[in-house]
């Protein structure tokens, strides 16, 4: 099954990000990114933690069929709206050294 | 006692170790075991919020246990919160007894809830391993590898075994592997102080146990049965079986036997406290129409309707009660919203006096099958017409989902269908992600 364009798959994710998004101050807002292997997935979270209250986590997109390539497009089309830091879970290091190569930071 | 005679099977009951809270913490990279995540609804009849299920973490740090609310939270930031996904919970539901039928016939596996299977490996245990604990670490092992989901297993000779041993033994065991047998039933259930942490045993029965002198297990089983059974009925006569270790039920026979149901009945809790009759009953109508397409789904017509009504918080009416419940015959079987949303309301506008509502439920009863609708004399063909635009309304809903067409009055305030229809279980079924 062909993918949706990189672009596409970023705007959907921005978009329900946008709904968790309350700039509220003295709050950390990152994205967390998952290579969930029983699925050969990435999963995206939005993340959220303020002094003294919980920490939240919303799941904000699911990237089927796992491919770092793609996955390196969508997170630098997420970038193109939002500047938010990329937290990477699960991923070999080889992977690893090439997202933070080449997502932008 | 001579177990001589009673079934030596090999009976696993498996539990999925805090499931929701494991499959949040699994797909976020995080360890359930280390990481203390809650999952917390905060559907708006949730009040604050709701935690629907804690990793075993969160438990240990924080005391939590489930159907907590948000105001006993600690406002602590090592505590992460996550909205429930009802939809991809059922979805590991599925695959974890994918793999449980690739060791046991399909009649030998019986779903039991959400997290919870019953599995009879009587006569399938031998084609996985020499000895039955290496095929349930087998069991468990797949289940790791394959979803990344921890498994808690109690292994009996019957079903009840196997579920004490989970509920009591296992959890406590560090393979998360407990076992209760024929030979070792007397010493394992009777050492059982706690009478609510049994199964079939709530606080309500541990009350009425307690008031006819029992309290323990070991008491339980040295009762005089016939005394428990007129006391306690039915259940009186169960659980002095429980407390022997006895059970002679299999997930095949559930499966032959299993009930038809001879209700369809949905409910709800609101958001808020309703005042107004135009308020309450347009949920009533909301949740009568549910429960007639639900019936027409079934191919069943009701022969009779319940309403149940539960008052805000607090409220009680000139009787003392928090309520009311009442039951309707009706003069002829039918799947027909409008007839059944009549009856309702007419039970309704009969037991109201006024008071403030928070809890709704409605039920068709007396189920029969559908053949077609009864034949009135003296109906119109505009009756016959509305039975139409109900399975065309049904059958658009089938194909395209339940908001595809919503009744106007829906739109009202008060109206909760929209909304609910978002839920699955009461919770958020989590919008697709792809």
């Amino acid at each position: 099954m062909s993918k949706d364009q990189p672009q596409l798959v970023a705007k959907r994710i921005c978009d329900r990000l946008a709904t968790y998004f309350k700039q509220k101050s003295r709050t950390r807002y990152w994205i967390a990114v998952v290579y969930y292997s029983p699925d050969d997935c990435y999963n995206l979270f939005f993340n959220a933690r303020r002094p003294r209250s919980w920490q939240r986590s919303w799941p904000i997109g699911i990237i089927k069929e796992a491919d770092l390539d793609y996955l390196i497009a969508v997170l630098n089309a997420i970038h193109e709206r939002y500047h938010f830091s990329y937290e990477y879970r699960q991923f070999q290091p080889l992977e690893l050294s090439r997202l933070r190569r080449e997502v932008k930071p | 006692m001579d177990y001589a005679s009673e079934p030596r099977g090999v009976f696993l009951m498996i539990d999925n170790k805090s499931f929701y809270a494991t499959v949040e913490c699994t797909s976020r990279g995080l360890d359930p075991l280390t990481t203390p995540l809650v999952v917390m609804s905060e559907a708006d009849n949730t009040g604050s919020g709701l935690i629907l299920a804690s990793s075993p973490a969160a438990k240990q740090l924080f005391k939590l246990h489930n159907v907590n609310r948000a105001r006993d939270l600690p406002n602590d930031d090592r505590l992460l919160v996550v909205p429930p996904r009802m939809n991809l919970y059922i979805e590991k539901n599925l695959a974890i007894n994918d793999i449980f039928s690739e060791f046991v016939a399909q009649d030998d596996l019986l779903p039991y809830s959400i997290d919870e299977s019953i599995l009879d490996l009587t006569h399938s245990w031998r084609l996985y391993g020499d000895n039955i604990l290496a095929v349930v670490r087998r069991i468990q092992r797949e289940v790791y590898q394959r979803l990344h989901l921890v498994t808690t297993i109690g292994i009996g000779n019957n079903p009840v075994q196997a579920k004490l041993a989970l509920d009591i033994y296992a959890k406590h065991n560090p393979e998360f592997i407990g076992v209760i047998t024929n030979q070792t039933a007397r010493a394992r259930i009777w050492a059982i102080k706690d009478l609510t942490s049994v199964w079939g045993i709530n606080t309500r029965m541990a009350a009425r146990l307690e008031r006819l002198g029992i309290h323990t297990m070991w008491e339980l089983a040295h009762a005089d049965p016939y005394f428990l059974e007129e006391k306690l009925g039915k259940a009186g006569a169960r659980l002095y079986a429980t407390a022997w270790g006895v059970d002679h039920s299999s997930p095949a026979k559930s499966h032959r036997h299993k009930k038809k149901s001879e209700s369809v009945g949905n409910s709800q809790v609101l958001p808020r406290d309703y005042h107004t009759k135009e308020e309450i009953e347009l949920v009533i109508s909301e949740i009568t129409a549910q429960v007639a397409s639900r019936l027409r789904a079934k191919q069943k017509q009701a022969g009779g309707v319940y309403l149940g009504i539960g008052y805000a918080l607090g409220v009680v009416d000139d009787q003392g009660k928090t309520g009311f419940t009442h039951s309707q015959k009706l003069a002829a079987d039918t799947a027909d919203t409008r007839v059944l949303m009549a009856e309702v309301k007419a039970l309704f506008e009969r037991s109201w006096r006024g008071q403030p509502v928070r809890h709704v439920a409605v039920a068709a009863t007396r189920l029969t099958k559908r053949y077609g609708e009864q034949l009135d004399l003296f109906a119109t063909k505009a009756d016959a017409t509305a039975i139409d635009v109900e399975n065309t309304v049904d059958a658009i809903r089938k194909r395209y989902g339940k908001t595809a067409i919503v009744r106007a009055a829906s739109l009202k305030k008060g109206g909760t269908f929209i909304a609910r229809s978002k839920l699955v279980g009461g919770h958020t079924g989590g919008q697709s992600l792809e």
